[in-house]
């Protein structure tokens, strides 16, 4: 039993090991070509990622890149691409810092305010998607694909200009604004610091560890919690895996639809919350693409809440540790996004042979198991 | 009406036969599919191949069609011999299948449909639409085929969509069709176009290979007829020679299994009853019609009837699945007509599906899970505030209490569903459901494509469910089963309940009769 369980981690772990030493390799033969030596490019990331400053910007890089990770991976487990995380997070993240700034309340309660109405937009407008696909069957990629337009080009772009602080300004004097009003202090997630700094020396240079970080493992563990351990989580997983037998089994799929929609759209509405509490406010050139990157990192972790956090952690190490190619360079640092695509390839391929591999283990003990019967 | 005279068009004994299949067989994992089937069908005859389902009709044809190679068996054309690797080169060779569930692209025109895959062209590739509608118009015309090259296809009825099909193989140059089931989706005044259709194509010169097991229908169509039976051929008769009777004698066989004699006294409680159910297809046709029946605590009523007829749709509507278009279920005394799957369940309806790949398993997921799935929001498989939470030992502890109780064999409840055998992949759901103690259980082929022994302990376990009050809704089309576990037997056609039936006195003679419509008990009554 013992062994068995350590054969199931070592295989689970297989995967994404063979992959990223799959893309290791592929990506050292682009570096060849480019003319650049990868062991030295490799080592100036690996040198840099090892200082305590850029450490703590790898972890606020992942915080977002965790939530979005989960946001998505809620859709996937029952086969639903919530493609839309990139304008719920924004959408979300624009209204809550409007609203945050409006009103003036004690520490806990402001933040708490905030995180709950960013999550009540991202759960709306995710909503959007599912009742237009529970009503009218419309394909959830398209309808969210659609919404993110309208979010980020409609309904944000007139919005940073509604709500700019110090009364609107008008299109012809765009790209000049300075964003929402500024949240109250009471309001901003503080950074932790003097956590992180228990085990080591003091963080210099000004950098700040998010305290959104410890929103991100909250969400990890009620991830975990959900799918794994509650009933709604396990008709969601049932009608991923086969919908024909969990509608037999009394699962209402629309109802599932719906929830999972709405609850992917929640979570994504905290991804922009580590930006706010850093900004605090909204303005123009709120970081974007997180959305889009979080479902590569739900992929890479194969959904799983753990698997989740490497795959946030290892994406947020290569978006870092590619400054320094710039710095020193030895290589140029686009070599990062073709690592970042190859290894999500070899990882889905690297998946999918370890996902045979163990039906076939399996088939093959259940049989043989049979055979002893027999004798 | 009557059946047309048996046909002059053979020309000559010297002749060729068109199709000459001898000696083919066919194995398939745990099943042998063909045994020694042997068919001979004339240049220029409508040859019928009947059949239960399962007595290998498909299987022939599919082999015919160069969908799959044969085990063992030769096959001549005209004389020559030939095997077809492929459907392209039966196409070649002038066969060509009407298949029962269209392949037509509904957004596309009838001549588009026709010509898709064999598209004419004309110089720098562009499709050459007018030589493709007067080749269209010639083998429309050639036949007596009539369709508007320049409708849409959504626009047709089913039985015009049928013509098209028809075209389709005409157009690819078949002179040799095979028509699988042609009548199932038709209504009566399309099956006579269909049949004028088929006497045209004959008096043409096309050779046709009609599968059906309507046997008033094929009395009325056919020249020959050949009778499958559990893969091997029974028999090859003139429809002249034989009356419907002899002909579901054939297809049944001559001797059905003896009852268990049980002392089970019924509970005069109804589990089940449904008052005038009827369920409709997409094209709003009643595929359940009217149906009315209703089962005793500790009775176990068996369901006969060649697949198609409705049984699906009948179980989708207890289930909550299906929406029923009028009718009512109660179930132990509650109206549940309007009642969502999951509160069925949790009432007390146990479902074994007829798929337990695709409607009962979670293939991927450990059998722990598995055990759980139906029964996910009741004890012991849940708990906690409104058994919001899975209880995961309780889960586990259950699965092996189905494990030991039911003979699952397996290295442990967290192996994945997959890896199990199908006998024990069933007999893992039928343990679920069992064990439940539900009050009334719909059982859909139980015991299919399952060994001996699995089938063994299953029946087992749907006796002893039945002795402890179960209301049982059995659906099979293994007549050993029906017969050795019904204690009435109802028989569905065409979405209706024809006949109801004492497995006592059941002569393969009624059953047969009653199954392929021949006869009719309400008419009879």
């Amino acid at each position: 039993m013992k062994n068995g369980s350590i054969r199931r981690i070592a295989l689970a772990l297989a995967a994404p090991f063979a992959a990223v030493v799959f893309a290791t390799i592929a990506s050292s033969i682009f570096l060849l070509i480019a003319g650049s030596n990868p062991f030295t490019a490799y080592g100036d990331m690996f040198e840099y990622g090892s200082r305590l400053e850029i450490q703590v910007d790898i972890l606020n890089r992942a915080t977002p890149l965790y939530i979005s990770g989960v946001a998505a991976a809620i859709g996937f487990r029952m086969n639903l691409f919530n493609i839309g995380v990139e304008g719920q997070y924004r959408l979300a993240a624009i209204v809550a810092a409007y609203v945050g700034a409006s009103v003036s309340l004690p520490g806990v309660l402001h933040v708490g305010l905030i995180l709950v109405v960013a999550m009540l937009v991202g759960g709306a407008y995710s909503g959007v998607a599912g009742v237009l696909k529970v009503t009218r069957g419309v394909n959830e990629v398209i309808s969210t694909i659609m919404l993110n337009a309208i979010a980020i080009s409609g309904l944000i772009a007139w919005l940073v200009r509604e709500w700019q602080a110090g009364g609107s300004v008008d299109a012809t004097t765009s790209n000049l604004g300075v964003g929402t009003e500024p949240i109250d202090e009471s309001g901003l997630i503080p950074n932790i610091n003097s956590w992180l700094e228990v085990f080591t020396r003091e963080i210099g240079k000004g950098k700040e560890l998010t305290g959104v970080i410890l929103v991100a493992i909250v969400v990890g563990i009620l991830y975990h919690i959900l799918i794994n351990r509650t009933r709604f989580g396990f008709d969601l997983r049932a009608t991923g895996i086969n919908p024909f037998a969990a509608r037999a089994g009394g699962v209402s799929d629309k109802k599932m639809v719906l929830g999972a929609m709405v609850l992917s759209g929640v979570v994504a509405g905290l991804v922009g919350m580590a930006e706010i509490a850093k900004l605090g406010r909204f303005n123009p050139n709120f970081v974007g693409g997180l959305g889009f990157a979080g479902i590569a990192v739900a992929l890479l972790g194969r959904n799983h809440p753990g698997g989740i956090a490497i795959g946030a952690l290892l994406f947020a190490f290569l978006d870092t540790a590619s400054g320094v190619l710039q710095v020193t360079g030895s290589a140029s640092r686009e070599i990062v996004f073709i690592m970042q695509g190859i290894i999500l390839l070899a990882a889905v391929i690297a998946y999918e042979v370890v996902q045979r591999f163990r039906i076939r283990e399996e088939a093959r003990l259940a049989s043989a198991l049979l055979e002893g019967d027999a004798q | 009406m009557g059946y047309q005279p048996h046909s002059l068009h053979i020309q000559g004994e010297d002749l060729a036969p068109a199709i000459e299949l001898v000696g083919i067989t066919k194995r398939f994992p745990g099943v042998l599919a063909n045994d020694n089937v042997n068919l001979t069908v004339e240049e220029g005859e409508i040859h019928a191949v009947c059949g239960e389902n399962g007595a290998g009709k498909s299987t022939l044809m599919k082999i015919l069609y160069g969908m799959q190679p044969a085990d063992q068996g030769t096959m001549n054309l005209f004389g020559e011999l030939r095997s077809f690797q492929s459907p392209n080169e039966a196409i070649e060779a002038g066969i060509g299948m009407v298949h029962q569930h269209f392949m037509l692209a509904n957004q596309l025109t009838v001549l588009e449909n026709v010509i898709l895959g064999a598209e004419p062209t004309q110089m720098g590739g562009l499709i050459d639409f007018d030589s493709a509608s007067e080749h269209l118009e010639e083998v429309g015309t050639a036949y007596g085929l009539t369709v508007d090259p320049f409708d849409l296809v959504e626009s047709l009825t089913v039985g015009e969509r049928q013509r098209v099909e028809i075209i389709k193989v005409l157009f690819r140059g078949a002179k040799i069709l095979i028509f699988d089931e042609p009548t199932a989706v038709l209504v009566p005044q399309e099956v006579e176009e269909l049949f004028r259709n088929m006497r045209e194509l004959k008096a043409n010169g096309a050779t046709i290979i009609f599968i059906d097991h309507k046997l008033e229908e094929v009395l009325e169509i056919a020249d020959t007829i050949t009778v499958l039976r559990q893969g091997k051929t029974v028999a090859t008769v003139k429809p002249s020679d034989v009356s419907a009777t002899d002909l579901a004698e054939l297809m049944v066989g001559s001797e059905l299994p003896k009852p268990q004699i049980t002392n089970v006294k019924f509970n005069e409680t109804i589990g089940i009853k449904m008052d005038n159910v009827t369920v409709l297809d997409e094209d709003e046709r009643p595929i359940v019609d009217d149906v009315s029946l209703e089962i005793r605590q500790g009775e176990i009523l068996g369901i006969a009837g060649v697949e198609g007829n409705g049984q699906h749709e009948l179980v989708g509507a207890i289930l909550g699945t299906q929406r029923m278009s009028t009718g009512s279920i109660v179930m132990m005394g509650e109206d549940i007509s309007n009642t969502s799957v999951r509160s069925r369940r949790e009432n007390g309806l146990g479902y074994i599906p007829q798929d337990r790949q695709e409607e009962g398993l979670l293939l991927t997921a450990p059998l722990w899970e598995n055990a759980a799935l139906g029964h996910q929001t009741v004890k012991p498989f849940s708990g906690g505030w409104n058994h919001w939470f899975i209880d995961r030992d309780g889960s586990r502890s259950q699965t092996e209490r189905i494990r030991s109780e039911f003979d699952v064999r397996t290295p442990n409840v967290e192996v994945s569903a997959h890896a199990l055998s199908g006998g024990n992949q069933q007999k893992l759901i039928v343990g679920r459901e069992v064990v439940s103690e539900p009050s009334v259980l719909v059982a859909s082929h139980p015991t299919r494509g399952i060994d001996v022994g699995a089938q063994a302990s299953v029946w087992e376990q749907i006796r002893q469910a039945r002795s402890q009050g179960l209301a049982t809704l059995l659906i099979s089309a293994d007549l050993d089963e029906l017969i050795g576990l019904s204690d009435r037997i109802v028989v569905m056609f065409r979405g209706r309940i024809v006949a109801q039936l004492d497995p006592s006195e059941i002569t393969p003679r009624s059953l047969g009769a009653y199954m392929t419509g021949a006869t009719n008990q309400e008419d009879s009554e």
